[in-house]
Parts: C-alpha cells; sequence; structure tokens
C-alpha cells in the first residue's frame, strides 16, 4: 500500500472511511451528513471540472450538477469500489456532457481560461517569495496539463491531484488498465519536459 | 522481470501485490533506466502538490441539497426503520460491552444475560434483514408496523437488560433467578 494514497481528515480518520460514514447517515435521512458529504466531494469535483473544461460557469454547472446526482444516487450507489471512484465517474460524465455542449454552441472558449485555475491560489506559501516562486510553478505545471490532449489530461489529474488508484482511474474513465497507463506514461513524459528546466532530478523530494 | 514501465507506474501507485513489488525493487536495482523512470514518476507526483485546490464562487452545495435533498428525503422512510434497528443492535452492543467490563470474575447472572443478548442480537438481525429485503421491495405497511413494534419490544428488553447488568439494584428489572446457589 503507498501511503500517499491514505489521505488523512482533520481528526486522523482516513477521509475515504469518513466518506462512508456520511454516506451511510446520508442514506437515512441525515441531512447535515449529506451537506458535509457533498462539502466534502465539492472543491475535487470543481478542480477536476474547472481543469477539464477550464471554464468556470461550466465548471461550477457541472459540479453542481454531479452533487445533485450524488445525492439521488446515493440510495443506489453500493459499495462496491470506492466512493470517490464513484464520485469522479459522475463528474467525469458531467464533464463530457458540458464539453459537449460546449462545442455544440460553437463557443470552445470565451470564458475566463487558464489564468482563472492559476489565479486561485488560496494557500499561502511559508513566506512570500517561496510563495511567489512555488506560485510560478504551479502555473508553469497548470500550462503543462492545460496542453495535453483530454484523454490523457483525465487520467493525469485523477492521479496527480486526486491521487486515485489505476485501476480506479480504468473505472472511472471506463477503459483498460493499460490503455490509462500507458495515457499516464505520456503525460508524464510531455509534463516532466515542460517543467523540467524549472526543476532538475537531483534537486526534488523535500516537500514540507 | 524485464523493464516494464507499465508495472513502474502500478508500483508508485502501490497497486501491486509484495511479491510484484518485490520483483520492481529487484529489478530497479539492476537497471538505471527503470531507476530513473521511478524517480521521474515520483518526482512529478510529489511536484504536483503544489497545485492549488480551486473552489467555486457559488454555493454549489446548498444548491444541489436545494434542488435534490427532497427527492431523497422522499426515500427515507425506510431508512428510519434502518436507523431504529441499528440504534438496537448498539444497545445490544452496549450490553456486550459492559458484561466484559464487569466481569472481574463472571457471575452467574452475567452469562445468563450474555445468552439473553447474543439470542436478541441474532433476532434483530434477522428481523434487520427482513426490514432491509422489505425495503428494497417495496411491502405492505401492516408489515412494516408489525416490524417496528417488534423493534420497540426488543429494545425494551434490551435497556432492561444493559441496567441489569449495570448493576441495576431493583430485583425486578431482573431475568430468570439464578441467584440462590450462591
Ligand atoms: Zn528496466
Amino acid at each position: 500500500m503507498n501511503p500517499r494514497n491514505k489521505r488523512v481528515g482533520n481528526r486522523g480518520i482516513p477521509i475515504r472511511t469518513m466518506e462512508q460514514e456520511l454516506v451511510r447517515q446520508a442514506r437515512q435521512g441525515d441531512r447535515a451528513a449529506a451537506e458535509r458529504l457533498l462539502t466534502l466531494c465539492r472543491d475535487k469535483v470543481f478542480g477536476y471540472l474547472l481543469r477539464m473544461l477550464r471554464n468556470r460557469d461550466l465548471a461550477e454547472d457541472a459540479a453542481q450538477e454531479t452533487l445533485i446526482r450524488v445525492l439521488r444516487g446515493l440510495d443506489r450507489y453500493k459499495e462496491q469500489g470506492t466512493f470517490t471512484a464513484w464520485l469522479f465517474h459522475i463528474a467525469r460524465g458531467e464533464g463530457l456532457r458540458a464539453a459537449k455542449q460546449q462545442s455544440r454552441n460553437g463557443s470552445p472558449g470565451n470564458g475566463p481560461r487558464l489564468e482563472d485555475v492559476a489565479a486561485n491560489m488560496e494557500d499561502p506559501g511559508p513566506t512570500p517569495l517561496e510563495q511567489a516562486q512555488q506560485r510560478e510553478q504551479a502555473r508553469q505545471l497548470e500550462a503543462a496539463l492545460a496542453k495535453l490532449p483530454d484523454q490523457e489530461k483525465e487520467v493525469a489529474l485523477l492521479r496527480l491531484t486526486q491521487g486515485l488508484a489505476f485501476k480506479e482511474i480504468a473505472g472511472i474513465t471506463q477503459s483498460p488498465l493499460n490503455t490509462v497507463l500507458s495515457r499516464m506514461r505520456r503525460a508524464t513524459a510531455k509534463l516532466r519536459k515542460e517543467i523540467a528546466g524549472m526543476r532538475p532530478e537531483h534537486e526534488q523530494g523535500e516537500a514540507p | 522481470m524485464s523493464c516494464d514501465p507499465n508495472t513502474l507506474l502500478l508500483y508508485i501507485s502501490g497497486e501491486l501485490s509484495r511479491e510484484q513489488a518485490e520483483q520492481v525493487e529487484a529489478h530497479i536495482a539492476e537497471c538505471p533506466s527503470c531507476a530513473q523512470d521511478i524517480q521521474d514518476m515520483q518526482g512529478l507526483e510529489e511536484h504536483a502538490g503544489i497545485l492549488p485546490q480551486p473552489k467555486p464562487r457559488r454555493d454549489v452545495v446548498q444548491a444541489a441539497m436545494d434542488q435534490a435533498w427532497n427527492g431523497a428525503g422522499k426515500r427515507t422512510l425506510p431508512a428510519k426503520w434502518l436507523r431504529f434497528a441499528a440504534a438496537a443492535c448498539l444497545l445490544v452492543v452496549a450490553v456486550a460491552g459492559a458484561l466484559q467490563w464487569r466481569s472481574s470474575p463472571p457471575q452467574p447472572d452475567d452469562f445468563i444475560a450474555h445468552a439473553q443478548v447474543s439470542r436478541d442480537l441474532a433476532e434483530i438481525r434477522r428481523n434487520l434483514d427482513m426490514v432491509r429485503t422489505a425495503s428494497t421491495g417495496r411491502s405492505s405497511s401492516f408489515n412494516q408496523m408489525a416490524q417496528i413494534s417488534t423493534f420497540e419490544s426488543r429494545a425494551g428488553e434490551l435497556r432492561r437488560s444493559i441496567d441489569f447488568v449495570r448493576g441495576g439494584m431493583d430485583p425486578t428489572t431482573r431475568g430468570p433467578e439464578t441467584s440462590n446457589g450462591s
């Protein structure tokens, strides 16, 4: 087991366990639990959709639609597979639907774009200088992600920003595992090329 | 093993079995190219940690709750019994826990109470299963009432056993008489 996959919530409870518990309570009609569950889902779903669609309004609509479908599907969701995988399966569907509509309306991007993602830095870094550096690095990575073809981008996002297992990603995108893995490899090569100049190999690895 | 970049990814994501992982480790000890690949991929994963988490400006949670929670609320009838049944099960757990706590040397009463609790637990489990199947397959409301009242009386009994186990001194709450032989 990779410790990276075990994200931990505020009281040391793994987030995935917390989600399962909230699902259970929400199913029993607990409104507060349902709200907490949706709040846990909100930012990760929105982040994924914003990076896929690169349009804030569309991403907000699709995120809201995802949460609605989560609520409506709670009863039907069987606990086979993780909740997160189910959540992103829905989010991905909503993202694809929004993208299709967007291209049908012939406006593939006059809304807020990439800058919108990078401008959304809430976490202030430790010092102003480091903050500025991080901001720049994040901007570069955002730009590199944005350039990826959609199929590579979705795999890279689900892995790099959500920490999902590749088997989960295969389920979410309904693609064979090997396809997912080779998309990730292509994405990795491209992303590294874009950020290589900024961060040489041997200097990596002291995250706080 | 030979060079297999897909397996390297699964290694990084922790999706390999122990043996497979060991094979990868043995391989990268001898293959600088794969070792480099692993480093690169891991480097990227770590680097991705700097990405911010964008937040929606609109309150999409409230909007979703407003639109969809009523729909979910309509289906809470079966959920309510489940909650009730779950509460009854918790009582059983509490009784069992109390028994364990208190029995420095176990008393005959304890064994009887324990047996009772176990029977109750088994029955509640059966009831729960009934309710579960009923809630998926829409049974008559008469049936539902009967099940609820079963749970209610069960819970009453359990509450009495808890008092008993906690050493609630009132002898009338006790089950069968057993203390004559000690
Ligand atoms: Zn190799």
